[in-house]
């Protein structure tokens, strides 16, 4: 142990962790099933990986960097979402913000971006991750991680705003509306 | 707390950074998460689970890494220069597989590939291992496959491991042609089920009881997750 700060049991680790890795796993997955099932997967390997732990204030994002690793793993095949990098990055204009965030919505938003837009964005917000631990997680440089939470928070508040243009133009169909949006909303000037 | 290098947020944007943070932490969590984790861990461990972690990461790393590295040199080389030995497997053999842990096992030499059952790269539940592990002794060595299963959605994730061996090196007669036919058979802390593909002889154990053999027989027949 480096730090010398004694390490956590598996029980300690469940109990003080597990809340933050479901969070996460869901927010990477947008299923509450994927998620559970992608935080059991990260402490199985961590049951296996425990020595290569190295120092326990490492141990937050050790544990979320696992939590990523078998999520990049299960969806190898799968689609990468939306990416952002063809995209200038948006100028820093003041808006005004004063209505609450659907969470279904911002759910639905997330799951438009693809990876690499969607972990720092999603870190950005849980606790206290700041832009370096970010780029420590993602593996890249912290002007990259800038970026790239700044295209992703327009990305946001565009699909954001939009979703609720169409739920207020019509409100007797908005869930059905919500649906038929992001083709359409996705599309940036 | 962000740290010096997160820059100045205008006045305008942090409300909607706040209302972002908000819903972004919103994510009710299930009920009996943490127990069902905990018992998935403790499912999956040969070792007292009040051992945890601890005595592998503070005092005992070094002793086990050298020792895994010199178990590992001895059979690269036995495997590398003497080439893998076609000793028969017997039941036996197998029962002690059950009992073994596959993160304590030299990986097999870079190369070896494992021929899987069929329909076995998208089972549902199963999540296999990249390269297969070696396990023996100095009289036998065979490549296996670690994997994991899970039943369904409120089971935990079992362990196990997947063999695929010639005929020639399983002495024994073997009818099931698929893992659904294979009879469940038990030894102190698992199950196994042996069926052939073609002249090939899969032997799968479990370290869990019937119960998720079973599941695992009827995921591969129907290609379904069993509820």
């Amino acid at each position: 142990m480096a730090d010398g700060m004694p390490l956590p049991t598996m029980d300690e680790l469940i109990e003080q962790h597990a809340p933050l890795l479901y969070r996460y796993a869901y927010r990477l997955t947008g299923n509450s099933h994927e998620a559970e099932d992608l935080t059991q997967q990260t402490y199985l390997l961590v049951q296996q990986r425990g020595h290569q732990l190295r120092e326990v204030q490492a141990l937050r994002g050790w544990l979320l960097t696992i939590v990523r690793n078998v999520f990049l793993k299960s969806r190898r095949h799968r689609g990468r979402g939306r990416s952002l990098d063809d995209i200038d990055e948006p100028p820093v204009v003041e808006e005004s913000w004063d209505s609450p965030i659907d969470r279904e919505q911002l759910q639905q938003a997330l799951l438009e971006l693809s990876e690499e837009f969607r972990s720092p964005i999603v870190l950005y917000y849980f606790e206290d991750f700041s832009y370096q631990q970010i780029a420590d997680h993602m593996g890249v440089p912290i002007g990259t991680v800038m970026s790239r939470l700044s295209r992703a928070k327009t990305f946001l508040k565009k699909r954001l705003t939009a979703d609720e243009e169409c739920v207020a133009a019509t409100p007797v169909r908005a869930s059905r509306t919500k649906l038929l949006v992001p083709r359409t909303a996705m599309s940036h000037g | 707390m962000r740290d010096d290098s997160t820059p100045p947020i205008p006045a305008a944007r942090s409300r909607f950074d706040s209302e972002a943070a908000l819903a972004m932490n919103d994510v009710p969590l299930p009920v009996g998460l943490t127990e069902r984790l905990q018992a998935a861990v403790r499912a999956s461990s040969i070792q007292p689970s009040k051992d945890a972690i601890r005595p592998r990461l503070a005092s005992r790393w070094p002793h086990r890494l050298m020792l895994s590295g010199s178990v590992a040199l001895v059979l690269l080389a036995a495997w590398n220069f003497l080439g893998p030995r076609e000793a028969t497997l017997t039941e036996a053999d197998v029962r002690q597989l059950v009992e073994l842990e596959s993160n304590s096992l030299p990986a097999a030499p870079l190369g070896t590939k494992l021929v899987l059952p069929a329909g076995w790269q998208s089972l549902p539940g199963m999540e296999l291992a990249e390269q297969p592990v070696i396990a023996g002794d100095d009289t036998l060595s065979v490549p296996v496959l670690p994997l994991t299963f899970r039943a369904n959605r409120r089971e935990p994730r079992v362990t196990g491991l997947l063999l695929a061996l010639p005929e020639s090196r399983w002495p024994y007669r073997v009818e099931a042609t698929s893992l659904s036919y294979a009879e469940v058979r038990y030894t102190a802390t698992g199950t196994w089920a042996v069926w052939r593909e073609g002249k090939t002889i899969f032997v799968c154990v479990l370290r869990a009881d019937a119960r998720v053999l079973e599941a695992l027989q009827h995921a591969a027949a129907s290609g379904r997750e069993v509820s």
